[in-house]
């Protein structure tokens, strides 16, 4: 399992993850909830390795994440972040040099049910493109966690469909698969387990379904509930 | 560490092409300049190889730190500190690739030095006079017993020198993107650094092998250990600091 114990982030005076204890168990699709700024991606940096929490501990199978976790956990974040001289063979050759877990011809295949040929160059990919060009690459590893930032970032909606499904297909009983989005009905649809963030403090780490026979709430209107207190500019658009 | 490398490699490698785009261009000029007897061109050419030959493995050097700044500072990061690599193996196939890419650069400059020079002195009829030349010069090393291994050590001690310093920059750099990260004139806190600890190497290795100058073999040699030393602590200590406080 993913987990952190009572970790808290801090860059300079900004406490980006105040004491958070969160486990992600395998065969769930985690939703990560909350506001810009909130701590999601923090988070999820944290338990790549690619960010050390300032307390605590990030830990993945009960040892504290690093180069071998790596090897386990695929990270997509939300920003572009290809070398530009790649094209999108190359990028997958990249991970198939890097990640033993790494399916060649799953990758092709997602390149194909997304419309991307493999010559086309990173840095002329528009934005959609290049958000299915990350989700094609990071699910095209066989990883026991995948924890994707925004996945649904800068996609129209039949694109967005289509990653929706390809990220339930990812998802089996072995697999941790967190992921973040400002879309959050579109998350529900898919999500079987909410997380709720604010402040940098985890509000709530519930399933879904029972969250919804406990309070009758959607997942969407929890949300409402959770962060009404927020002004209204620092709402998610949902 | 063989996929980092190759990696490395390719990072570095659009800079690489530019030098060699730089000495073609430079070539070509020379060669025209001689084919037509033409001796302002060649005298141009020649003028402008010799500073390239200077300039082109400092570029190499600088790139590197501008290409490992960029994997510190940049979302391009993510690609080389997502993989299953620790920050030792990664600044190691940085520190390797550098190396290899100037000792290359060196081999390849030197020979077509050697080549131009001996292509020059054909076209003006002077290769007797360089024989000449030649043959005094290994006459008056032979004399001041400067043999073969001392040669060899001088380039050793230089590839060392080198190394050493492309370990205080990348040190420097690490610095800058890690525990001085988002701190007022980090930078120039870094540049400070490079500074002050390049010259503080140069300055204890000149005191402690002063006594060995007139020993051209056992300077040359305690030169390249010492920078070798200098170089293997730096890098130690950049990529603990690397690991410790990686904030991509």
């Amino acid at each position: 399992m993913l987990e952190s114990r009572e970790v808290t982030m801090r860059f300079g005076s900004t406490v980006a993850l105040d004491h958070v204890t969160l486990r992600l168990e395998p065969g769930h699709i985690y939703a990560l909830l909350g506001p810009n700024g909130s701590g999601k991606t923090t988070w999820m940096k944290l338990a790549t390795g690619l960010l050390h929490p300032t307390e605590g501990q990030m830990l993945w199978k009960g040892e504290t994440v690093g180069m071998h976790s790596r090897e386990d956990v695929a990270y997509m974040s939300t920003e572009p972040f290809f070398y530009p001289w790649m094209t999108a063979k190359s990028v997958g050759k990249y991970y198939e040099d890097f990640f033993a877990d790494f399916d060649p011809a799953r990758y092709e295949d997602l390149l194909r049910r997304m419309d991307l040929a493999p010559g086309l160059k990173v840095k002329n990919l528009s934005s959609g493109m290049m958000a299915k060009m990350k989700v094609a690459v990071t699910l095209a590893r066989r990883a026991k966690v995948y924890l994707l930032d925004e996945p649904f970032n800068g996609i129209d909606l039949l694109a967005r469909d289509q990653i929706a499904r390809t990220i339930v297909e990812a998802a089996d009983s072995d697999t941790v698969l967190a992921m973040s989005s400002h879309l959050v009905e579109e998350m529900e649809a898919i999500a079987d387990w909410a997380v709720f963030i604010k402040q940098g403090r985890l509000v709530e780490s519930c399933d879904l379904e029972t969250m919804r026979q406990r309070t009758g709430l959607s997942m969407a209107d929890r949300y409402r509930q959770v962060y009404a207190d927020l002004g209204a500019g620092d709402k998610e658009v949902l | 560490m063989k996929m980092l490398l190759k990696y490395e490699f390719r990072k570095s490698w659009s800079a690489k092409l530019i030098a060699l785009g730089l000495f073609a261009v430079l070539e070509a000029a020379l060669l025209l300049g001689l084919l037509f007897d033409h001796s302002r061109t060649v005298g141009f050419a020649t003028g402008l190889l010799v500073f390239a030959a200077f300039v082109v493995p400092m570029a190499i050097g600088i790139a590197s730190v501008v290409i490992l700044h960029r994997d510190m500072n940049s979302k391009q990061g993510y690609m080389l500190f997502m993989t299953p690599r620790n920050c030792y193996q990664i600044l190691g196939a940085k520190v390797i690739e550098n190396g290899v890419s100037v000792l290359l650069a060196g081999v390849a400059i030197a020979l077509l030095g050697v080549l131009d020079v001996t292509l020059v002195f054909a076209r003006y009829n002077l290769l007797d006079d360089l024989w000449e030349q030649l043959s005094k010069i290994i006459e008056a090393f032979t004399h001041l017993s400067i043999d073969r291994t001392t040669v060899l050590l001088f380039f050793f001690s230089v590839l060392c020198s080198w190394l050493c310093t492309v370990n205080i920059a990348y040190f420097a750099d690490i610095l800058s993107s890690s525990i001085l990260r988002g701190k007022k004139f980090s930078g120039l806190v870094a540049f400070i650094f490079f500074i002050v600890i390049s010259l503080l190497v140069s300055r204890l290795g000149f005191f402690a092998f002063e006594s060995l100058n007139r020993k051209p073999v056992s300077y040359l040699l305690a030169d390249a250990v010492y920078s070798l030393v200098c170089a293997v602590a730096l890098y130690f200590g950049a990529a603990a600091i690397m690991d410790r406080n990686l904030n991509v």
